[in-house]
């Protein structure tokens, strides 16, 4: 399960298990991630999202936060904040994060980049695509017994009474 | 095939299960049986995986699957793969797969001897249906059913919740229990009022009376919808559908705003007609059952 998120097809995509990160330029990328299920604390899932990366939360500025519904109608928070160096406030980085709530899981996609330029340059694309984002529940694992013979055809069997035959060498087939 | 014609070939231990080797060797065939597989995947996507690690570049003519209950009552089904290799030769692979509840079993026979490949077919389809996952019965278990076509299916711990394809614009969930044996037990009554009988109600309607259900398939029960305000004040509707046959109970919700009921209800109907009895167990104790091996 994952979430489904509009990119260029020319962004080179890396896969890790269900995530894909694409890499939109030497600077920037885009991380789509797989559906998880969602902690109780949805703030402390969060900031651990939005502060991924940085040893300390100093780095972290928060330019905006706000919380939206996609077009589908799923709960999204999108947060807009720049890496800065604690030190002198020099900005590092800037990201965007859409956090989504569907049902008992979450995901989220995230551009990241030391580039603010970028960043500014990509928000209205990204913002677009993060608001029409929509979850896929398909998984490699089945969840009901009528997608073991998917794609497959089908024959039937009636249940036969076994014989004791084939174990007992006195019998053959049902 | 008769299983004590097995005392002949030589049996190999593997890491995940055993491989069987006819008398004469590899050349003939093997048959190689995994245990405790995880995840339980689509058969689709084993055979691909299966292909794609022992005969890459080969083609395949996939038969039908035959689908079958166990003689132990799990499902089951077989399936023979027609090889052929870019050179020409052809191989064929039989390939079983037993399914308990979170895991299942593979068989994988490989005929290289088309003359010898009926007897493998034979003996893949004995293993398969006398084949023993040894969980016992009446268990949790899930149940067959159709899914309602395009409703997307989110899953749960012994449930799935398949929500309406529009979902959340829309409102619409169906949840299928699995089933759960007939006898009412404490435990069975905490597991209930812990995870299986949500209160979605902050203020609730009289109850209706519940409608007698009987199916094709012989459950029978009844189907009970209970109204009232939702969280917010949002009128809402909850159905149940309770089911049973001598062994199991089989319930599934449906979860909707009172405005999409009876478009949702259409579809909850629909799944409910097609739920299925757990198939039944019908091994029996044999002394004659030992099988002794030559190694």
């Amino acid at each position: 399960m994952r979430l489904v998120l509009d990119v260029l097809p020319d962004w080179p995509v890396k896969r890790s298990k269900d995530d894909r990160m694409y890499q939109v330029s030497p600077h920037t990328t885009l991380l789509v991630t797989a559906l998880t299920p969602l902690p109780f604390d949805l703030r402390q899932w969060g900031d651990r999202i939005v502060l991924a990366g940085l040893t300390s939360p100093d780095q972290y500025r928060l330019l905006r936060a706000t919380d939206e519904v996609t077009a589908a109608g799923w709960p999204v928070t999108i947060f807009r904040s720049d890496v800065v160096d604690p030190a002198t406030g020099a900005v590092l980085g800037r990201r965007i994060h859409a956090l989504y709530r569907f049902l008992e899981y979450g995901a989220f996609a995230a551009v990241l980049s030391t580039s603010p330029e970028e960043i500014d340059a990509l928000e209205p694309r990204f913002l677009d695509a993060a608001r029409r984002a929509e979850p896929s529940w398909e998984d490699e694992e089945i969840v009901a017994l009528a997608q073991l013979w998917e794609g497959l055809e089908v024959h039937r069997r009636e249940t036969a009474e076994p014989t004791e035959g084939a174990t007992s060498g006195d019998a053959t087939d049902p | 095939m008769n299983l004590a014609e097995l005392t002949s070939w030589s049996k190999r231990t593997t890491a995940t299960g055993v491989l069987l080797v006819p008398p004469g060797g590899t050349d003939a065939g093997m048959v190689r049986i995994d245990q405790q597989v995880r995840p339980i995947v689509r058969f689709r996507q084993v055979l691909a995986d299966l292909m794609a690690a022992g005969h890459p570049g080969y083609t395949a003519d996939v038969g039908p699957v035959t689908v079958m209950h166990t003689v132990e009552g799990e499902h089951a089904g077989m399936v023979t793969l027609a090889l052929r290799s870019p050179s020409g030769a052809r191989v064929e692979r039989i390939v079983a797969m037993i399914v308990g509840d979170d895991h299942y079993a593979l068989i994988d026979a490989v005929a290289a001897d088309a003359a010898r490949a009926p007897m493998f077919r034979d003996l893949v389809d004995t293993l398969t249906r006398f084949y023993f996952l040894g969980l016992g019965e009446p268990r949790r278990r899930r149940v067959e059913y159709a899914p309602p076509p395009g409703w997307h299916p989110v899953p749960r711990p012994y449930a799935v919740r398949w929500i309406h394809p529009q979902f959340p614009a829309r409102s619409g969930a169906i949840v299928v229990h699995h089933a759960r044996p007939l006898a009412a037990t404490t435990p069975d009554a905490e597991d209930r009022l812990l995870f299986v009988d949500e209160n979605v109600f902050v203020e609730r309607d009289p109850p209706q009376r519940p409608a007698p259900l009987r199916l094709p398939s012989g459950l029978e029960g009844s189907v009970q919808r209970v109204s009232g305000k939702a969280a917010q004040g949002v009128p809402f509707s909850v159905a149940r559908a309770s089911l049973t046959d001598a062994r199991y109970l089989y319930l599934a919700d449906l979860h909707t705003r009172a405005a999409d009921f009876d478009d949702n209800a259409a579809a909850f109907v629909d799944l409910i007609k097609t739920l299925q009895p757990i198939p039944v167990s019908r091994a029996r104790g044999s002394a004659h059952a030992l099988v002794h091996w030559t190694e």
